[in-house]
């Protein structure tokens, strides 16, 4: 019975790792304390460009194609495997090619977006222009509905602009406080919000969109576009 | 009495202290000046460079002056644009830079979030030299990453957010103005937040990192498959390669302490742990019901 008590107690003792978690020998393999998926060191599952895992649990993209190997026209192999390396340069693109067979892929300007900033060639494809924040702009503040007490709240965007805070409890300004007595949580509430020129959370679809996650009303110094 | 004197002067330094850390603790949303283009004491500055300042928050330039000047003390007459886009100033001069010590300042903007204040401004010197910068530069790519999680205080919420961090190692690169000029642009190629986002994302400009790495904050709220690529840039715009290379790893969602589960999650296969547990329990049960049996025993004779 011993035995199997304490065998039992080796087995529990691993419970919660992962196969791969404890990464190969000279790695650090401390109780992860909150981090990935290994060490007090920080270093979670890595990965390197070349594919080769260097503990926990990597994943490598596969590299773009080469416009060096075999032969390439535009990036378009055509000779078979085994003939020396040539290049028939093409104008460079974006594709994840060395089309110009300079030995650089998609060494390419960057182009200039309407709304300012610029798009680079990355992974084989143009990014996207870039906008002033992620999701809001740091510190703004923005209303939102409560199911209780006020009915009235507020939501601040986080100093990285990654995101809002919670909804906190807000009195709602006197020119709201008669509708959210009557109408507490509502609809009525989010427009008189709109209405009175604040930028509101659309908990109640106004718009009808289906996004209950959006801001409506004037948002122009919280929004990122 | 004695104790009065000397919790006083305790209470003092605590009061300090907690009035120092206020004071240093990041602004919420202050758009100071977080990179210049050159840095600051940069070297071997290409006559024909761009200058670029960028800002920690959005902000909003209303004609401030940007000074630029020579090494004779003198005004360089120079072009200024904001990018209101990539929070950046630009400053581009009106002719070649003649070769020596140059100063820039860069002017504290107003951020666009009127409760942030005016931002610090910042002062640069650099060295020019004599020859222009031709080539764009060339980069390897990105090498591999690490990610790590982090609760991050944050000063406008003033709560703790949890933060993945991905520690991006970089690759070779080159330019005919050194590498120590050149910014570094990372995307985020694969973002298990928006899994259909076919477009990389821009994560930042970075000054070029002398120690080979750099690091970008994800919200932890979506794990999974991550990746990123980065290319180079040079002052005068020169865009690298390399940015075809993409590092990618997988994140799991915190909390990461698992225990002792009995039940492996919906959708997963039951660990080698989790029978063990099982067994140990079982285990347990028996010993604690044959002590029972042995206990019940003399009652029942």
């Amino acid at each position: 019975m011993a035995a199997v008590l304490l065998l039992c107690v080796v087995a529990c003792a691993r419970t919660g790792l992962y196969p791969g978690e404890l990464g190969e020998p000279g790695e650090q393999s401390d109780v992860d304390l909150g981090a990935g998926e290994t060490s007090s060191g920080g270093s979670g599952a890595v990965s390197n460009a070349a594919g080769k895992p260097s503990g926990g649990a990597p994943i490598m993209k596969p590299p773009p194609t080469s416009g060096m190997s075999p032969v390439s026209i535009g990036g378009m192999s055509s000779v078979p495997v085994g003939d020396p390396p040539t290049c028939m340069p093409s104008p460079e693109a974006c594709n994840g090619r060395d089309d110009d067979c300079n030995g650089a892929v998609d060494d390419l300007p960057a182009q200039a977006c309407p709304g300012g900033g610029s798009r680079f060639c990355v992974a084989g494809r143009l990014s996207e222009c870039p906008r002033r924040c992620d999701v809001c702009v740091a510190g703004s503040v923005r209303v939102c509905q409560n199911s209780f007490c006020s009915f009235w709240g507020e939501q601040e965007c986080a100093a990285d602009g990654q995101g809002f805070g919670n909804c906190r409890e807000a009195q709602p300004p006197p020119e709201c406080r008669a509708t959210a007595k009557k109408f507490e949580n509502s609809k009525q509430l989010e427009q008189c919000c709109l209405d009175n020129g604040y930028c509101c959370l659309d908990q109640h679809d106004l718009d009808g969109d289906g996004d209950r996650g959006e801001m409506l009303g004037a948002c122009g110094d919280i929004a990122c576009q | 009495m004695s104790s009065i004197s000397l919790r006083t002067p305790a209470l003092a330094g605590a009061i300090f202290l907690s009035w120092l850390a206020t004071a240093q603790a990041a602004p919420c949303g202050r758009p100071d000046v977080d990179a210049t283009f050159p840095p600051n004491d940069a070297d071997g500055v290409p006559p024909n460079a761009q200058f670029a300042a960028h800002y920690a928050s959005p902000a909003i330039f209303a004609n401030e002056a940007v000074s630029l000047l020579d090494p004779t003390g003198g005004d360089v007459e120079v072009t200024v644009a904001y990018d209101d886009a990539d929070s950046t100033l630009r400053v581009t001069p009106a002719q070649a830079l003649s070769a020596g010590h140059h100063e820039l300042s860069w002017p504290g903007l107003r951020g666009v979030n009127s409760s942030a204040g005016v931002g610090r401004g910042s002062k640069v010197g650099f060295t020019v030299q004599s020859a222009l910068d031709a080539s764009p530069p060339t980069f390897a790519g990105l090498s591999s990453i690490e990610w790590d999680l982090a609760r991050d205080r944050d000063p406008c919420l003033d709560r703790l957010d949890d933060r993945f961090v991905f520690k991006l190692h970089v690759g070779q690169a080159s330019d005919d103005s050194g590498t120590a000029l050149l910014s570094l642009l990372a995307f985020q190629t694969v973002d298990p937040m928006s899994p259909d986002q076919a477009e990389p994302s821009r994560q930042g400009v970075y000054p070029w990192p002398s120690d080979g790495v750099i690091e970008v904050r994800r919200p932890a709220t979506h794990a999974g498959q991550t990746c990123f690529a980065a290319v180079a840039q040079d002052l005068v715009g020169g865009v690298s390669g390399g940015g075809e290379r993409e590092v990618c790893v997988k994140t799991r969602q915190p909390p990461f302490f698992e225990g002792c589960a009995v039940a492996a999650p919906a959708g997963e296969p039951a660990r080698p742990g989790t029978l063990s547990v099982g067994l140990l329990l079982a285990g347990l049960a028996g010993l604690r019901r044959g002590r029972a049996a042995h206990a019940r025993a003399p009652r029942a004779a």
